[in-house]
């Protein structure tokens, strides 16, 4: 048995003051005068040997009481059997972000930091734990290799962690930042869970500073010995394209836009000159363009190139700068530019009328196009083409459009919704307003080939009170923009009826706040309801598409939300969502960081995904080389940094720290001790002095 | 001892006019009270006849006779005459225990100069008799008026004697009480049992009226106190610590046990035995004994 606080046992000669408190208490009983103590001594005779062996047995509580008091003060704890003791951990942690990829006289700083990590386990001796791992902007541990295994009896993975190293290669060169907090708290974790009287943590790295404020950290236990390994160089050349970004990341065909191509010069000397390439691609079309550049020693600069106009298509394109730096990973830097003809929106107009005013889809269409009729607006994300809708109405080719809208559809015949289905499973969207004419009836089509949450109750109306929607998910890509009531609030929105929708599984669409929570789950999906309950936005999956059921009115029937300032925002985040723009659109950036890369492989470039495009660019925090000092790095993590050679393992190390080891038995002793006085109190109380 | 403000307090004496002590036997004295004695004497109750001697009261003579018969004859009464009433007061080391503020000692005086009080009010003569291992004073009863200041000052000038010995002391005791009467001790009997038996034996001997007043401090009886407390005995000197939480059932076991040997005793022999406290009030204490012994009569 070990203890944190040894100088505490001292406290152990406290189990004198019960003899003393007996005493004193004895001197200072108070007096009383009795006639006789005739009946006194009776009693006492009686019971004079069981008093004894109580008194006895009293005072023995007491000094033991007071002496696992001391015990618990100076906080006991195990060493593992006799594998904890004069154990050792050595935690090796490798710097594998992109600037490690920086070659020095000796090579690049990732193989020294190998070496130097190989020299360490080399001159480790028996009984030491030995923990290695990778880190840029997450840690990558080795130790599943470095387990005990065949040295499993010695209670150390010494000869693996050897053999480990050994054959270790070195990594290739990586696009990853570095995160210094994720390192630290790995090794905190493995110091506070690991039992040896002594550990250490070697830390390969470049200091890059860039790596120091990431996320809050937790310090080390203090007995944990750190040495900071510098591998850095004390100057970098390295010139960077930190962004791309195109000022319309979606075109019409024909159209031209803007890249603004941001730079960095993080190397302490100016940089004049520099050549500027981007470089767009999409099929066999090519497009090239050239700027120079000056920079400024440890300054951003920027250059915009003006495309021409690009046709139809995905343009993919990448900015580099033609430097010969040292750090050849953030020369380049993707982007994309998705050239197309706006989003083709087919409206069907359950009540279309000769005067487009009166019709349902006039406010709606208004709104997607973002003109008058008879006007048209240029860069409007969506092309309508409004049709009549009725049992033999013949809609056109679908494959064309992006989206169906069925505002206030009346009956719909099985020969129009079969291709609805097949249009919306080949992942087009569908969206259906409701109105007087939405009856379960007039829907059982859509109803029967799975396009409707569930059953249509048809219109619900009211003459008194209006119906106000109450709850919504917030969180909800489509909902999110109304979060902040002051961008208009949905509360305020009221109507005179809607449309009831029976959602078929309450149980897997509602919370106890009534809108079910984010899910992955395929079935009907309430978004927002009424105070009432029922619904009045729903989601669903359906093949590779999606449906929505608005229960309101497109038009002016049941409200005038159509006049408020929230609906052209409305129907725009509702037609958006099955097109998925909500989501980010069809390219989407993407750093290389811990939350996108946790398997650790993710490349610059473009990355196809269902119906989008990732440009996957490596961090811009890695280009700034710029280096923080071992103190600098001490104070951010509060670390005590050891300057000497490493010393021999003792026997057992002398701990004085304050933090609790992982082996501390005091609780036991304060059971001890709590059980001692209840016991005390027992007797004493049985006990003639 | 300083005579206690109770002895001379006229109000507690004017509470006691009210009480008549009767004796429950018929005592011989020679002072006519209120009491019926054996002897023919002058009184109320008419007993008989007898001729004139000279000397007799001419006005006890029956004149009607001498109108019919022409002789002198005397009217003959039962006497009511006094009883002796001798008290026995205890004056050894424990009686002075005063734990609550007042001795036992100061008690019993208060009771012994009540119950004179009262016994000369009825023309009782009185006597007091001062005991702890030995009689250590006594006053022979008297029905002077002035027998009161007697007994009080002898209660007054005594000092407690260290130790008791209260069967020596009730033995020399029944000695002095020479005519029958009425004994009062007042006591707190601490002595053992069997010896104390011994001396009431002796007074019911000689054909007393035997009545015990056992005097107690509340905290001789209960320990009421709490924690550690050193006790000191008052008669011996000797001290002894303890922690009174862990004995005070078993102390009043102890003293109930000795309460009851010594109610037997007395029950054995036709004593009664009074029980009170410090804290009780002596007129009031005295009132419920002297009614319940009226009650009895």
């Amino acid at each position: 048995m070990q203890f944190v606080q040894a100088s505490f046992l001292a406290a152990a000669a406290a189990v004198a003051i019960p003899v003393i408190v007996h005493l004193l208490f004895r001197s200072q009983a108070r007096r009383v005068n009795l006639g006789t103590l005739r009946f006194l001594k009776q009693v006492l005779e009686r019971n004079a040997q069981r008093q004894r062996i109580m008194r006895w047995l009293l005072l023995a509580l007491r000094m033991a009481a007071v002496a696992v008091l001391a015990l618990l003060f100076a906080r006991p704890y195990f060493l593992e059997a006799s594998l904890a003791k004069d154990r050792k951990l050595l935690l090796i942690l490798i710097d594998s972000s992109a600037s490690m990829d920086l070659k020095n006289e000796h090579g690049r700083l990732i193989d020294q930091a190998l070496a130097e990590a190989r020299e360490i386990v080399g001159e480790q001796g028996p009984r030491t734990q030995i923990e290695i791992a990778y880190f840029d902007h997450a840690v990558r541990p080795l130790s599943g290799n470095v387990r005990p295994s065949a040295d499993a009896a010695s209670g150390d993975n010494l000869q693996s962690a050897r053999v480990l190293m050994r054959d270790l290669p070195a990594p290739a060169a990586s696009y990853r930042a570095t995160n210094y907090g994720a390192a630290i708290n790995w090794a905190r974790d493995l110091a506070m869970r690991t039992p040896a009287t002594r550990q250490e943590l070697h830390i390969f790295t470049d200091l890059q500073q860039s790596g120091l404020d990431w996320t809050e950290v937790e310090p080390l236990p203090q007995q944990v010995e750190v040495q900071l390994h510098d591998l850095g160089r004390v100057a970098v050349n390295n010139l960077a394209v930190t962004e791309v970004r195109a000022l319309q990341a979606a075109l019409h065909p024909g159209e031209s836009t803007a890249v603004h191509v941001t730079l960095l010069n993080s190397s302490p000397f100016p940089a004049a000159a520099q050549t500027v390439v981007l470089k767009l691609e999409s099929g066999q079309k090519r497009l090239s363009l050239k700027e120079r550049v000056k920079l400024e020693a440890g300054s951003t600069g920027g250059v915009t190139f003006e495309t021409p106009a690009l046709e139809a298509g995905l343009w993919a394109g990448t900015a580099t700068i033609e430097a010969d730096d040292d750090l050849a990973f953030d020369n380049t830097r993707h982007f994309a530019i998705r050239c197309a003809a706006p989003y083709r929106v087919l409206i069907v107009d359950g009540q279309p009328h000769a005067l487009s005013l009166l019709s349902e889809s006039y406010f709606l269409s208004a709104a997607l196009r973002l003109a008058a009729p008879e006007e048209s607006y240029a860069k409007a994300a969506f092309d309508v083409t409004v049709v009549p809708g009725g049992l033999d109405v013949a809609l056109p080719e679908l494959e064309t459009f992006a989206v169906v809208v069925l505002a206030n559809p009346g009956a719909l015949s099985e020969a129009l919704v079969r291709p609805l289905k097949s249009f919306v499973s080949a992942g087009g969207g569908l969206v259906v307003f409701g109105g007087d004419q939405v009856t379960a009836k007039s829907c059982e089509a859509l109803r029967k080939w799975g396009l409707s949450p569930g059953d249509i109750a048809g219109p619900v109306l009211t003459n008194d009170l209006p119906f106000r929607i109450d709850v919504w998910e917030e969180h909800h890509r489509l909902l999110a923009p109304f979060e902040d009531p002051q961008h208009g609030d949905i509360r305020r929105l009221s109507f005179r009826g809607y449309t009831r929708l029976v959602v078929a599984d309450p149980a897997a669409t509602t919370s106890e706040q009534g809108v079910a929570p984010v899910s992955t789950h395929h079935g009907p999906r309430v978004l927002a309801r009424f105070r009432n309950g029922d619904p009045v936005l729903t989601e669903q999956r359906v093949g590779d598409g999606a449906v929505l059921w608005c229960a309101l009115a497109c038009d002016r029937s049941w409200s005038e939300w159509s006049s408020s300032r929230l609906y052209v925002p409305l129907v725009h985040q509702l037609i958006r969502q099955p097109v998925g723009l909500n989501d980010g659109g069809p390219i989407r950036p993407m750093p290389i960081d811990a939350e996108h890369d946790a398997s650790g492989d993710l490349q610059p470039g473009l990355s196809p995904q269902p119906g989008y495009w990732n440009v996957v660019n490596a961090s811009p925090r890695e280009s700034e080389t710029d280096r923080c000092t071992l103190e600098d790095f001490a104070e951010r993590f509060q670390l005590t940094l050891q300057t000497g050679e490493s010393t021999p393992i003792g026997p057992v190390a002398q701990i004085t720290r304050s933090d609790m080891r992982p082996h501390e038995q005091w609780h036991w002793a304060a059971i001890a001790v709590l059980a001692l006085m209840l016991t005390e109190g027992f007797v004493a109380n049985r006990t003639v002095s | 001892m300083t005579p206690s403000p109770l002895l001379t307090d006229p109000a507690f004496f004017s509470r006691l006019e009210s009480l008549e002590l009767r004796a429950r036997c018929i005592v011989e004295g020679f002072l006519t009270g209120l009491h019926r004695s054996p002897f023919v004497g002058f009184s109320v109750e008419f007993a008989s006849h007898r001729e004139y001697a000279p000397g007799d009261d001419p006005k006890y003579v029956n004149w009607k006779i001498f109108a019919r018969q022409r002789r002198l004859y005397v009217k003959e009464f039962d006497a009511e005459t006094n009883m002796n009433l001798y008290i026995l007061l205890d004056v050894s080391g424990s009686m002075e225990c005063a734990n609550t503020g007042r001795s036992k000692l100061h008690y019993g005086a208060s009771l012994a100069a009540a119950l004179a009080h009262l016994a000369l009010k009825q023309r009782d003569a009185v006597g007091i008799t001062l005991f702890a291992d030995a009689v250590v004073g006594h006053l022979a009863p008297r029905a002077k008026t002035h027998q009161l200041e007697e007994i009080l000052r002898l209660i007054s000038t005594t000092t407690a004697r260290p130790v008791s010995d209260a069967s020596r002391a009730l033995q020399q005791a029944a000695e002095l009480c020479r005519h029958r009467g009425m004994v009062v001790i007042i006591s707190d009997l601490f002595d053992d049992a069997s010896a104390i038996a011994r001396g009431l034996e002796h007074l019911r001997f000689r054909n007393h009226e035997v009545i015990v007043v056992q005097l107690w401090d509340p905290w001789e009886r209960d320990l009421p106190m709490e924690g550690n407390v050193r006790f000191r005995d008052m008669e011996t000197g000797t001290e002894l610590a303890t922690r009174v939480e862990g004995i005070r059932d078993a102390y009043r076991e102890a003293v109930a046990s000795w309460q009851g040997q010594l109610e037997t005793e007395c029950r054995n022999r036709a004593v009664d035995r009074l029980e009170l406290t410090t804290e009780d009030r002596v007129d009031k204490a005295l009132l419920d004994y002297l009614v319940k012994r009226s009650r009895m009569l």
